[in-house]
């Protein structure tokens, strides 16, 4: 028994047949041959496959007009034995043949964890719940940064805007899932979104903290910025696996790429920002109970002294600035 | 994030609304056409018919196309033709001395070249001289004068040709940095630089600024007496740099206001729980407001002091203010965590306004760049985040802020800003410094 394979360009099989019996003819007439080739460069009757009286495949040429390659490498041959697998070019096809002694590779593991996750979140009730704790914890954020009596109104306003925005949102990826794989996954993409929506805001106040706590260090911005990217690298990865059947390394690397090319663009425009408005102050300014605060206080002599630093950076900027104009 | 704030209106004294005059289109006076001249009362034409001669214009063209930039208006102090008018008019010269050129269009249309020798950015003055000469001229009035004594104002208001406005002497300003005498009188643009004089045609003044409403300021002779006789005294030599020479004008001036003020102790006044700088120094007002609403969870105290005559240096900038507020916010009724977040979001929006607008010219101004920390003075522990920028053109001015939150308390906090334009660095050092050790809590 053999199979015979046709590979396009990439390495990637189009077209694979399986053959018990012996002779077996490749060519692009529609005569004897088992193997029909559209392929202009490929003589009416091109090759035989045939099996010789030690039971070796041999592969023959037919005299054919621009003959019988073995890949890899551009040697023309008449005639070839081959054990378990043999590549060949026949005009400008590739052809491959293999025998059961071929080995297979291993089988892997099923690593696919994330989609076993999301799986979990394609049921009517997971996907409503994390809606509701979405709505809640909108609610709740309006409820915790508005300094006045609330009002149910007011409360409720944020959190539906949001569920609606969230539906839009997981609408639009359910129908590129629909393209893709014949299947919307709705309720996943909606969990998706709702998910990002409390770890986004979750994150932010944690970030917060941390920023006060250590008196907004470069690991705060470090944080902001890996964090952010994170998060956004994640639920990109979620969103797309749910709609494509690309490798998960793959979609990682697509899903990183895009969000630090996000982050990258808002990091810029923040940057153009600061120097289009000359008053424009940016600081750390961030505020908690005495209680977080994890940073040493400096005296009154050390944050002058480094004050002076700050002197020479601003005198620096001044001259080189003066200099260009 | 959905939040209310407070209101914070305030009270602004008339001084802040003065207008700088001088400048108007060139094309202004050509459309209106005709000479006017205002004689309201007796006397106000003989003093005119006796003195016009000794007023001129002045007036700033763009060297390539010979468009007036700047009319205003200046008097004779010298039989040389040395001519006194203010820093304003001719602010050009200085700052872009490469594209204008001044000239002096004299009582008989005779135009002539001038040449500037000396000006004084702090009290708005400058002299310049003419090439022709001329022997009648204005002398100063030093004797004092008493409120409600006739004065007549001359210049050429909005390019119209030399007229006479007639007011009264009202004293002189009083809680000032620039000493200005107070003319119940309508200046108009294009007077900036005229003599203000008495019956006997002694000058007491020099048209500076007008508040509208017959509300109009005069720089004191004095100052311009003084200005005239060191120019006189010293043999003229041209500068190398006019900007290097306002900055050591200002420089000076800054350090000698600012160092009385360090130097000095402080009135303190309470607010909440701690005790704040108050009126420092006695040119600075100070005004305050408490704010509480049945609504709010929250309730702020505000105290606001500032001196916002600032020193006119060219179009896009004005220097030599000062500002700081406090803000006492507390809350019962809000937990830790959200009157933090209240908290913070005062400290971050500002909860004052700045002095105007801040200057936005990238020729004149760098960006601001700012150092934050948690600093603990001997009263609570606060964050302090300080951000200045440099002046360009004059090196060794700066813009400073100094922002303040105490974080020492769960249900209540102070919040300071301080804002200084066209200091040293080492004077809003100090100022800062003197500002932190000066907010702690009351015994």
């Amino acid at each position: 028994m053999i199979v015979i394979e046709v590979l396009n360009k990439l390495g990637n099989v189009t077209a694979r047949t399986q053959h018990l019996t012996f002779p077996i003819h490749v060519g692009r007439a529609y005569n004897h041959n088992h193997v029909i080739l559209d392929d202009e460069y490929v003589s009416p009757n091109h090759a035989s496959i045939q099996m010789d009286e030690h039971g070796r495949i041999q592969v023959v040429d037919l005299n054919s007009e621009n003959g019988l390659f073995l890949m890899p490498g551009k040697n023309r041959v008449s005639q070839t034995v081959i054990d378990k697998e043999g590549l060949f070019r026949l005009g400008q096809t590739l052809l491959r043949i293999r025998t059961a002694a071929f080995v297979t590779s291993p089988t892997k593991p099923d690593t696919e964890y994330l989609v076993n996750v999301l799986q979990a979140f394609n049921h009517g009730w997971t996907a409503a719940g994390t809606m509701v704790i979405a709505a809640m914890w909108m609610g709740f954020e309006v409820y915790w940064n508005n300094f006045t009596k609330s009002n149910w109104g007011e409360l409720a306003m944020l959190p539906m805007w949001a569920l609606a925005l969230i539906l839009v949102w997981a609408g639009s990826w359910a129908l590129m899932s629909k393209i893709n794989l014949h299947q919307y996954n709705f309720r996943i993409h909606c969990s998706i979104a709702c998910l990002a929506l409390i770890a986004t805001s979750l994150f932010g106040v944690i970030d917060e903290y941390y920023a006060f706590a250590v008196s907004g260090s470069w690991t705060s911005e470090m944080l902001g910025w890996g964090g952010s990217s994170l998060l956004l690298g994640g639920f990109l990865l979620a969103h797309l696996r749910m709609c494509t059947t690309m490798d998960s390394k793959k979609l990682a690397l697509h899903a990183g790429g895009v969000a630090l090319g996000i982050m990258g663009l808002v990091g810029f425009s923040s940057y153009v920002g600061s120097t289009q408005f000359l008053s424009a102050m940016s600081y750390h300014g961030e505020l908690k109970p005495p209680g977080f605060q994890l940073a040493d206080s400096l005296t009154l002599d050390e944050f002058f002294h480094e004050s002076q630093r700050l002197k020479k950076k601003i005198d620096v900027s001044i001259r080189e600035e003066s200099q260009e104009e | 994030m959905l939040m209310v704030r407070p209101v914070h209106t305030k009270k602004k004294s008339p001084v802040a609304k003065i207008i700088l005059i001088g400048f108007l289109s060139a094309t202004m006076g050509l459309l209106l056409g005709s000479k006017v001249t205002l004689a309201a009362e007796a006397g106000a034409d003989e003093v005119f018919s006796r003195y016009k001669n000794q007023v001129v214009q002045v007036r700033i063209v763009e060297a390539s196309s010979r468009s007036k930039s700047t009319v205003g208006s200046g008097f004779l102090v010298s039989p040389t033709g040395h001519i006194v008018t203010n820093y304003h008019v001719v602010a050009l010269l200085i700052h872009k001395p490469d594209q204008y050129r001044g000239e002096i269009v004299h009582h008989d249309d005779h135009t002539s070249p001038l040449t500037l020798l000396n000006f004084d950015a702090i009290h708005d003055l400058a002299i310049v001289q003419s090439e022709r000469e001329q022997p009648s001229y204005f002398k100063f009035q030093t004797e004092s004068m008493d409120k409600g004594e006739r004065v007549y104002s001359m210049g050429n208001p909005w390019d119209l040709g030399m007229t006479i406005v007639e007011g009264t002497y009202s004293g002189l300003l009083e809680r000032t940095l620039y000493e200005k005498i107070h003319f119940t009188g309508s200046l108009n643009a294009g007077m900036s630089g005229g003599p203000a004089v008495t019956s006997e045609g002694k000058v007491l003044g020099v048209n500076v600024a007008s508040a509208g409403d017959q509300l109009s300021f005069l720089v004191p002779a004095k100052f311009a007496n003084g200005l005239v006789e060191k120019t006189l005294a010293e043999p003229y030599e041209k500068p190398k740099s006019l900007l290097l020479k306002l900055r050591d004008q200002l420089l000076r001036h800054q350090d000698a206001y600012l160092s009385s003020i360090i130097s000095q102790a402080w009135d303190a006044t309470s607010l909440g729980p701690y005790a704040v700088p108050g009126k420092i120094a006695s040119f600075v007002k100070c005004w305050g407001s408490s704010a509480q609403r049945k609504k709010w969870l929250y309730e702020t105290v505000t105290q606001s002091c500032s001196f916002e005559d600032g020193i006119y240096l060219s179009k896009t900038l004005s220097t030599g203010t000062l500002q700081f507020t406090h803000t006492y916010v507390s809350s019962e009724r809000l937990n830790r965590f959200r009157f933090y977040s209240l908290y913070q979001s005062f400290f971050q929006n500002d909860f004052s306004d700045d002095i105007g607008k801040w200057f936005e010219d990238e020729e004149e101004v760098g960006a601001f760049r700012c150092l934050d920390d948690f600093v603990a003075p001997e009263g609570p522990s606060m964050k302090v985040v300080f951000c200045v920028r440099g002046y360009k053109k004059l090196p060794g001015l700066y813009d400073s802020v100094f922002k303040v939150a105490t974080v020492d308390n769960n249900h209540q906090g102070l919040q300071g800003k301080v804002t200084l334009t066209g200091v040293s660095f080492e004077n809003a050092q100090a100022f800062g410094r003197k500002f932190l050790e000066n907010a702690r809590v009351s015994p």
